[in-house]
Order: C-alpha cells, then sequence, then structure tokens
C-alpha cells in the first residue's frame, strides 16, 4: 500500500483510539470491542491486532506523529524506515476508516 | 442487537493487522477485563455466556447483555455480573437476599451460594438473554424476585425435578409405545416418511453430534472401503449404518460388515433400522459378497431380534472372541457376531 492510497492519513497525523471503542490489553493481546449504540458486542465485533498492529498501536500516545512511529519502529526492529511508513500508513488508514482510530492533522 | 453493518467491509476481512469476528473467545478473565473496561465507559456488553450454573434461565452459550449498574443497587431477583471472592474470575449468577451491605448471590443451578458480594464487586446487570438469536425471559423483576425466594430456600432444584418430569413420563411412555406392534402398524400407515441416501460429509458431523461415534470423516479423505448411509426424516438425520469391505487379512474383521446401526430413540418403531439393514445387505449382495457379519451386544435383543428376522445367525469368529471376552471384563457387556449367508433370500 502506498502513502497516496491512504486518503486522510499521512505521515504527519497523529491518531489516538477512538471514544468509540474499548481496548483492553488481554494476555499479551490488545483486544478492541467497539460500542454501537452504548453497547460494546463481544459476541460479533472482537478484534484483535496482530503483532505488527499491536506494536504500532503502543505508540500512538497522542503525541507522536505516524511518521514518528515509524522512525522508531524502525529504530527498534531494525527494519527499513520505508517499509515501516507503509505499515504505519496502513495500519492507521485501515483503523480510521474502521472508526477505531481517530486522526487529527499534526503539527504544521 | 444493534447492527455495526458498515464498519467491517468485507474487503478488510484479509487485513493484515487485524483478526475479526466473534470466532475468538476471551478466557473468563479476559471477559471480565472487557466488561470492566465496557461499564466503566457506561455502556452495555453482549457476550456468550458459558456453563450450566443458571439452568434452565440461562444456560450455556446463551448471549448475555450486561449493563452497568450506574451507581444502582441491585435488587433481590437480579442476575449481575460479579467477581468471585475465591478466584477473582468472573460469574453471572442471580442475587437472592440482601446481607448487610452486601447482598447474598447464587447460581439458579447451584447447590451452594456464592456467598455474600460487596456491592462495589457488582459490575452490571443482566438485562437481556438471547439464545439461538432470540430473546428468552431468564426471570426478571416479580418472576426474579419469586427464583430468588425458592433458590434462597434450597428449594429451586427441586422445581427443576418437578417440572422436567412430564418429559420424563413422555420419554417412557413413548419408549413402551415403540415395543408395541399398534404403533409400528401406525406410524407406519402414518408413513412417517423417511429417506435412506449415502452420507455426505454434514450428515456425518449430524451423525457424530447425535451419537458421539467414531465415524471417521474428519481429517481423512474418504475410505474406498467404507460406505456411510442415513436415514432422514425431513431432511434430519434419523439413523445411520456403515459397511466395511476390508481384506480378508486375519484379523477377523475382514470381509462385509455392517456397523453402528444406530436410530433416534424418537424414530424406533418405524422401520428405520430394517430399512438401513436391508440397504447394507443389499449393497453387499450388489458387490458380490458371499456372507454379511456383524457385532451386536449380545443384551441387545432389539437389535438382534431384527437381524434373525433378517437372515442373521449366531455364529462364532474364533480369531475376535478373546478381545470379546476381554471387553466384556472391562465393560460388562459382550459382543456376539451374527452372519447373514447373501446366497439366501429373505
Amino acid at each position: 500500500m502506498t502513502a497516496e492510497s491512504n486518503v486522510g492519513v499521512t505521515l504527519e497525523s497523529i491518531c489516538v483510539p477512538s471514544d468509540d471503542i474499548v481496548a483492553r490489553e488481554i494476555e499479551g493481546d490488545i483486544v478492541i470491542v467497539p460500542l454501537v449504540a452504548g453497547i460494546g458486542d463481544m459476541d460479533d465485533e472482537l478484534f484483535t491486532l496482530n503483532e505488527t498492529g499491536q506494536a504500532i498501536w503502543q505508540r500512538l500516545d497522542g503525541e507522536k506523529s505516524l511518521g514518528e512511529v515509524a522512525t522508531s519502529l524502525a529504530e527498534e526492529f531494525e527494519a527499513p524506515l520505508e517499509k515501516l511508513q507503509a505499515d504505519v500508513l496502513g495500519f492507521a488508514s485501515e483503523m480510521t476508516r474502521q472508526r477505531i482510530l481517530a486522526a487529527r492533522a499534526g503539527r504544521a | 442487537m444493534p447492527s455495526s453493518a458498515g464498519r467491517r467491509p468485507e474487503g478488510e476481512r484479509g487485513s493484515s493487522f487485524v483478526s475479526y469476528g466473534g470466532e475468538l473467545r476471551l478466557s473468563n478473565l479476559g471477559q471480565l477485563s472487557m466488561l470492566e473496561g465496557v461499564t466503566a465507559r457506561g455502556a452495555s456488553l453482549h457476550t456468550t455466556v458459558r456453563g450450566y450454573s443458571m439452568a434452565p434461565f440461562i444456560r450455556d452459550e446463551d448471549v448475555v447483555t450486561i449493563a452497568p449498574m450506574k451507581g444502582s443497587p441491585p435488587r433481590v431477583g437480579d442476575v449481575v455480573a460479579f467477581v468471585k471472592a475465591e478466584c477473582g474470575k468472573l460469574a453471572v449468577h442471580r442475587v437472592v437476599a440482601g446481607e448487610g451491605t452486601g447482598w447474598l448471590i447464587r447460581g439458579d443451578n447451584c447447590p451452594e451460594p456464592d456467598g455474600v458480594v460487596a456491592t462495589e464487586k457488582i459490575i452490571g446487570r443482566v438485562v437481556a438473554v438471547e439464545r439461538k438469536g432470540r430473546r428468552v425471559r431468564f426471570g426478571t423483576g416479580s418472576a426474579g424476585a419469586c427464583i430468588a425466594a425458592l433458590s434462597r430456600r434450597g428449594l429451586l432444584g427441586r422445581i427443576h425435578a418437578v417440572a422436567f418430569l412430564p418429559r420424563r413420563a413422555a420419554g417412557f411412555a413413548l419408549r413402551h409405545a415403540q415395543g408395541l406392534s399398534v404403533y409400528r402398524k401406525a406410524g407406519r400407515r402414518a408413513a412417517l416418511a423417511f429417506e435412506i441416501a449415502e452420507a455426505i460429509e454434514a450428515d456425518l458431523e449430524a451423525v457424530h453430534r447425535l451419537y458421539n461415534v467414531q465415524v471417521p470423516y474428519r481429517r481423512s479423505p474418504p475410505d474406498p472401503l467404507v460406505t456411510n448411509w442415513v436415514a432422514k426424516v425431513d431432511g434430519r438425520v434419523a439413523g445411520f449404518v456403515q459397511l466395511t469391505t476390508r481384506p480378508e487379512e486375519g484379523s477377523g474383521w475382514g470381509g462385509h460388515w455392517l456397523f453402528s446401526l444406530m436410530v433416534q430413540p424418537r424414530f424406533r418403531g418405524l422401520g428405520i433400522g430394517e430399512a438401513l439393514t436391508r440397504q447394507v445387505v443389499d449393497r453387499s449382495v450388489a458387490g458380490g459378497a458371499p456372507d454379511l457379519r456383524l457385532a451386536v451386544f449380545e443384551d441387545n435383543f432389539g437389535a438382534i431380534a431384527l437381524y434373525a428376522k433378517l437372515g442373521f445367525d449366531r455364529v462364532t469368529v474364533e480369531v475376535l472372541e478373546p478381545g470379546f471376552v476381554r471387553e466384556k471384563a472391562e465393560t460388562g457387556r459382550r459382543r456376539i457376531v451374527m452372519r447373514r449367508d447373501l446366497g439366501r433370500n429373505v
């Protein structure tokens, strides 16, 4: 996935968990339940993040931009920055589309 | 149930970051953690409960909606989600009495109460129960208070026994009626239509569920030496039989054997067992088999009578005898072999 295809989310964006979800770390997994009309439907609508998703999620502190998240992952995992930027943008774009993450424009 | 269509577009299912779906089963402590998270936000949680401690009002695999307490104390009769003091686990049981500042809680199907639970350990109140997609009553309001009163006095178990009595009596009557020729004749005249067909995988799963027999339908390709048939009434499995045609290699089980003839209890007496047996006989004849054998428990008089009627006689297969003797020592039941010469017409 390329940066251009992720409409609405850029490396400058800052993403935070949406108010419409509850996320808990359960037995080593990040488990997410969306709240729809005041009900969390654990029977039908449960999400868990994979390792990459989890690593990104844990760095979304409301301060770092997506670009900074990618840089921090690249340093920690000694992986190519370009690949991680694509991963982070892909993740953020998917999660914002699903209203699990809320994005806001980053610092100018 | 609120719809959240649109949140999960089809194309996203193959995501490389997220697993979707209710098939993810959280542990009890996982459920507890999520329930605490959701109720802390003032929202309700829709989740599957497991176990039988609230039967018959809430059953294993029912889906409950747990609403936050929002500061209002529980009432006697409410079904509540709380943390069990002795193990820290989540439980969903009924408030049967107020005790000082806490609440005496007990599962409707439990021999003993859980003990007194402090108000702050009660996380939420069950406000709805669904079973197979349908809302069911689980005792709320005055009904809940009545159930609680009975439960508190330890009377609920006895009520269950009385409630199930008619079903037991009906089953007893049916079993006896099935033995009467008038029932058989009426049943056949009423033509409770059944059909016999070679079993497909879905049928074998149903058979497995009904009888818990070892039918090799999973993780192995179809065995060319085994043929399975099912009898169906209104499309539902009512009976099963298996033909195996192993080569004669000295084990005693070579040749044509009929195995696992079974008919669902409520469909007995209608000729299904006979039709299934004849199916196996016909296939064996068509396959040029000289004879057909089967093993049956020597105390299964109904089956033995059926097989005798269809031309099977008791025989001894020496090589199998030690196994049968050992089986009797271990289980108390002995099998015998019956054989039909396929040169004869019955």
